[in-house]
C-alpha cells in the first residue's frame, strides 16, 4: 500500500546513516497529516531541537 | 471501504426510499437494473449531492426539473416547508460513518421550490477500543470527507460509463496527477517541501543581511529563480494548451465521423493526418540529428579550407624536399650507428647507410617550423578526412530530410483538397459540420504552434536550471567563507539536506507509482482487449498522459474505437485503485454502454474479478444486461435490484429481486 506508511519508509532508507535527520523528517511528515498548528512555529522548535541533538552527537 | 446502505428522502425521483448493499456471496458486487429515464443517473447525481452538493451527471443547470420530489412538491401547500434529505452510510473494518446532507425548501407562489438551508453533517462510530462517536458538521465535515472521499477523485469512484468514451479528452494529466498525490500522501511531502524551501529562503536572506558577498550572490540566485518559475508556470500552461487543442480535435473528428455523407472524407483525412504526424516526427528526428551532427563537427569545419591549404604546402614542400622525413632524428641515428633497419631488422649495406646519412643531413639543414610541419601532416590528413565523411553524412541526412518535406507537402496538399471539399459541404447540418470542421482546423494550427513553443520553453528551462544549480553553488560558497552565523549556518545546511531527502523521496514515490500503474493499465486493458498482438506498449508520461504505441511503433490513442478507448479508461481508473490502495467502492453507471462483442465479455469478467477485492455498484439498462453479462455476473452478485416508475412517472419503485 502506497500512503503514509510508504513516504515513512521510504525517508527511513534514505536516512539509514542519519537517525537525527530521519527523526526530523517524520516528525515534519507527521505534522503535515495531522494539519495542526502554526506550521514556522512548529518547524522552526523542531529545527532548533534537531540542530542541538546533531551537535551533542558530533561532541559525543 | 464499502457502501452498506443509501437512503432517500424526497430527493428528484427518489421519494422515501432506501437500500442496502449486504455481501452475501464471495464478490461483492451490486446490480442495479432500469430502463433509460427511470433515475439510474440520478442515483449518482444523489450520491454526489450528498458528498459534494453538485450533480455533475444532470443536464443543462437552468432546464433541469427541481431536487424536490415532483409528488410532494404538488402535495405541499405554497409557504410549506419540504426536507430533502440523502444518507450514505459506509463502513470499513473499524469505523461506521454516516454521511448525510439535509437541504431545506419552502414551496413559493410559482410552484416551485426556494431552497432555505443545507446541512452537511459526518457522523463517524470507531468501534476499536470503543472510542464512540464523532460528530462533524458543515466546515468540519467537508474537511473529514476529504480524508474519506477527496473530491477532487470523485471521478475514480463514482463514473459514468457513457463518459468512459470521453475520459481521456475530459481529464487531464494535471488533474490525475494531483489526485494521485492525494491518495499517495505525497500531497503532505509536497507541502513540507515547500515549507522547508520558503524556510531555506528566509535563512539565506537573514544572511544576505550579514554580508554584501551573500547577498550579491543570493540576488542572482533569486532572479534565476524567478526566471525559471515563470518558465515552468508557462510551460505548464503551454501544455494545457496543447491537452485543450487535443481535446477539441477529438471533440470535432467524433462529430464529423458521425455525419454519413463526409464519412469517407473524415476516414481518409485521419489516415494522412496520422501519416504527416509520423513523417513530421521523422522530420523533427532527423533535423535533430543534423543539429547535432553539426554542433560536433563545428570546429572541424570552421578550420577545413585553412587545414586543407596547410596540408597542400607541406605536401608542396615535402615534394621539393624542403622538409625532413618523417622520421625522428633520433632513430635515423641509431639506425647509422646499429647499421639495421629499426622495423624489420635487417642489416644495411654501405649505399643504404648513405642514403639515411643524407637524409640525416636534410634534418640538420631543417627549420624547426619544418619539423612542426612534418609532425602535424599526419594530424591534418585525420582531420580532413575525418571533416570529409563529414560532408558525406550531413549530405546523406540533408537528402533524406528533403525527402520527408517532400512527403510532408504531398500529404498536406492531399489533406488540403479534403478540407476544401469538406468546407463545401451543405446541407441541414451545414453550418455545425462547419463549426466542427473550423473547430479542428484551428486547433490543429494551435496544437503545431504550442508543440513548437513546448520545445522552446523546455530548452530555455534546461539553460535556467543549469545557470540554477551554477549560481547555487557560487552562493554556497560565499556562505562557507563567511565566518559569522555559525548557528544560522548550521540551519541552513540541516534544512537544505533534509529538503534534498524529502524531495528525492517524493520523486521516487510518483515515479514507483506512476510505473506500476502504467504497468498495471497495460496488463488490464491488454487482458480486455481480443486484438492481443495490435499494441505493443502504453505509455505513461510524467505528466499522466496515456499514449499507446501500436505494433508498428506508431502512436495510435487516437484511433482507438469507442469501446477500446472505454476499455482503457476503465482500465486506468482499476489500475490507479489497485497501486494506490485507494480503498473505495467504484459504482458505474450503464458501463458497457459502447461495448460489443468479446471486449464486453472480457470487460464483464473484469468487473467480476475485481468484485472479490472491491464493491461494484453496476447499473444497467435492460438491453445492456444481455445474456452474455448475465452469465457472467447472475451466480456470483450479492443482490440484484430492478428500478421502475410508479404509475405517476414521479417516483421509483424498487424491487429486490435476487435472480
Amino acid at each position: 500500500m502506497i500512503a503514509s506508511d510508504k513516504v515513512i519508509e521510504k525517508i527511513s532508507i534514505k536516512c539509514t546513516d542519519d537517525k537525527n535527520l530521519k527523526d526530523f523528517l517524520i516528525s515534519l511528515f507527521d505534522f503535515e497529516t495531522q494539519e495542526n498548528g502554526w506550521w514556522t512555529d512548529h518547524y522552526e522548535k523542531l529545527i532548533e531541537k534537531h540542530i542541538s541533538e546533531e551537535s551533542n552527537d558530533e561532541n559525543s | 471501504m464499502r457502501i452498506h446502505k443509501i437512503k432517500f428522502i424526497n430527493y428528484r425521483q427518489y421519494k422515501n426510499d432506501e437500500i442496502t448493499f449486504l455481501k452475501t456471496t464471495d464478490n461483492d458486487l451490486y446490480i442495479l437494473l432500469a430502463s433509460n429515464g427511470v433515475g439510474k443517473t440520478n442515483f449518482l447525481n444523489g450520491l454526489n449531492w450528498c458528498l459534494y452538493e453538485s450533480e455533475p451527471h444532470l443536464g443543462a443547470k437552468n432546464k433541469t426539473l427541481p431536487m424536490v420530489n415532483l409528488t410532494i412538491l404538488d402535495e405541499c401547500s405554497v409557504g410549506d416547508k419540504i426536507e430533502v434529505l440523502v444518507e450514505i452510510q459506509l463502513k470499513t473494518k473499524t469505523k461506521t460513518i454516516w454521511l448525510s446532507r439535509k437541504a431545506t425548501f419552502r414551496k413559493t407562489e410559482t410552484n416551485t421550490p426556494f431552497q432555505l438551508s443545507n446541512d452537511f453533517q459526518i457522523q463517524i462510530q470507531d468501534t476499536t477500543d470503543n472510542k464512540g462517536t464523532s460528530t462533524f458538521t458543515n466546515d468540519g465535515a467537508n474537511q473529514e470527507l476529504n480524508r474519506i472521499l477527496p473530491e477532487g477523485i470523485r471521478e475514480f469512484f463514482f463514473f459514468d460509463g457513457e463518459r468512459l468514451n470521453n475520459y481521456f479528452i475530459d481529464e487531464n494529466g494535471v488533474r490525475i496527477e494531483s489526485s494521485i498525490k492525494e491518495i499517495s500522501k505525497i500531497k503532505h511531502l509536497n507541502k513540507m517541501i515547500n515549507r522547508l524551501n520558503k524556510l531555506l529562503v528566509e535563512y539565506q536572506r537573514k544572511l544576505g543581511r550579514q554580508s554584501p558577498n551573500i547577498e550579491q550572490a543570493r540576488k542572482n540566485l533569486e532572479e534565476i529563480s524567478v526566471l525559471k518559475l515563470h518558465t515552468e508556470e508557462e510551460l505548464e500552461n503551454c501544455k494545457q494548451q496543447i491537452h485543450i487543442s487535443k481535446s477539441k480535435i477529438e471533440e470535432s473528428k467524433e462529430f464529423l465521423r458521425g455525419q454519413d455523407n463526409i464519412e469517407e472524407q473524415e476516414i481518409r483525412r485521419s489516415s494522412f493526418k496520422e501519416n504527416l504526424l509520423t513523417i513530421q516526427q521523422k522530420i523533427g528526428l532527423k533535423t535533430k540529428e543534423l543539429q547535432d551532427h553539426i554542433r560536433n563537427y563545428f570546429t572541424l569545419v570552421s578550420f577545413y579550407p585553412f587545414f586543407k591549404k596547410l596540408l597542400a604546402e607541406i605536401e608542396s614542400k615535402s615534394a621539393s624536399g624542403k622538409l625532413p622525413p618523417p622520421i625522428s632524428k633520433e632513430t635515423l641515428e641509431l639506425i647509422i650507428s646499429v647499421k639495421k633497419c629499426e622495423i624489420c631488422d635487417s642489416s644495411l649495406d654501405v649505399s643504404q647507410i648513405n642514403k639515411i646519412i643524407k637524409k640525416l643531413k636534410l634534418y640538420d639543414l631543417s627549420s624547426g617550423s619544418s619539423r612542426i610541419l612534418v609532425e602535424i601532416k599526419g594530424s591534418l590528413e585525420n582531420f580532413i578526412l575525418k571533416t570529409e565523411k563529414h560532408k558525406e553524412i550531413s549530405g546523406k541526412i540533408l537528402r533524406e530530410l528533403d525527402e520527408l518535406e517532400k512527403d510532408d507537402d504531398k500529404i498536406k496538399s492531399l489533406i488540403s483538397k479534403i478540407d476544401i471539399e469538406l468546407s463545401k459541404y451543405s446541407d441541414d447540418n451545414k453550418e455545425k459540420i462547419k463549426n466542427a470542421h473550423n473547430q479542428r482546423m484551428n486547433n490543429e494550427k494551435l496544437l503545431v504552434i504550442n508543440i513548437e513553443r513546448k520545445g522552446r520553453l523546455k530548452g530555455s528551462l534546461n539553460n535556467f536550471e543549469k545557470q540554477y544549480l551554477k549560481l547555487e553553488c557560487e552562493l554556497d560558497f560565499e556562505i562557507k567563507k563567511d565566518k559569522t552565523s555559525t548557528l544560522l549556518k548550521q540551519k541552513l545546511r540541516f534544512i537544505k539536506t533534509a529538503h534534498k531527502v524529502a524531495n528525492t523521496v517524493s520523486n521516487e514515490i510518483m515515479t514507483e507509482i506512476r510505473e506500476k500503474i502504467r504497468d498495471e493499465t497495460e496488463k488490464i486493458f491488454f487482458d480486455f482487449i481480443w486484438k492481443k498482438d495490435t499494441y505493443k506498449h502504453l505509455q505513461l508520461s510524467e505528466n499522466y498522459e496515456i499514449g499507446l504505441t501500436h505494433k508498428n511503433d506508431l502512436e495510435c490513442l487516437g484511433s482507438l474505437s469507442a469501446a477500446e478507448r472505454a476499455l482503457l479508461a476503465l482500465a486506468f481508473t482499476l489500475a490507479l485503485h489497485n497501486i494506490s490502495g485507494f480503498d473505495a467502492p467504484l459504482v458505474v453507471d450503464t458501463p458497457v454502454a459502447r461495448i460489443s462483442g468479446r471486449n464486453r465479455t472480457n470487460f464483464a469478467e473484469t468487473l467480476a474479478e475485481t468484485s472479490k477485492q472491491k464493491q461494484l455498484i453496476l447499473f444497467f439498462t435492460h438491453a445492456e444486461y444481455s445474456d452474455d453479462i448475465k452469465i457472467c455476473f447472475e451466480h456470483i452478485l450479492s443482490s440484484f435490484t430492478k428500478l421502475s416508475l410508479n404509475q405517476s412517472e414521479q417516483n421509483i419503485i424498487m424491487e429486490n429481486n435476487n435472480e
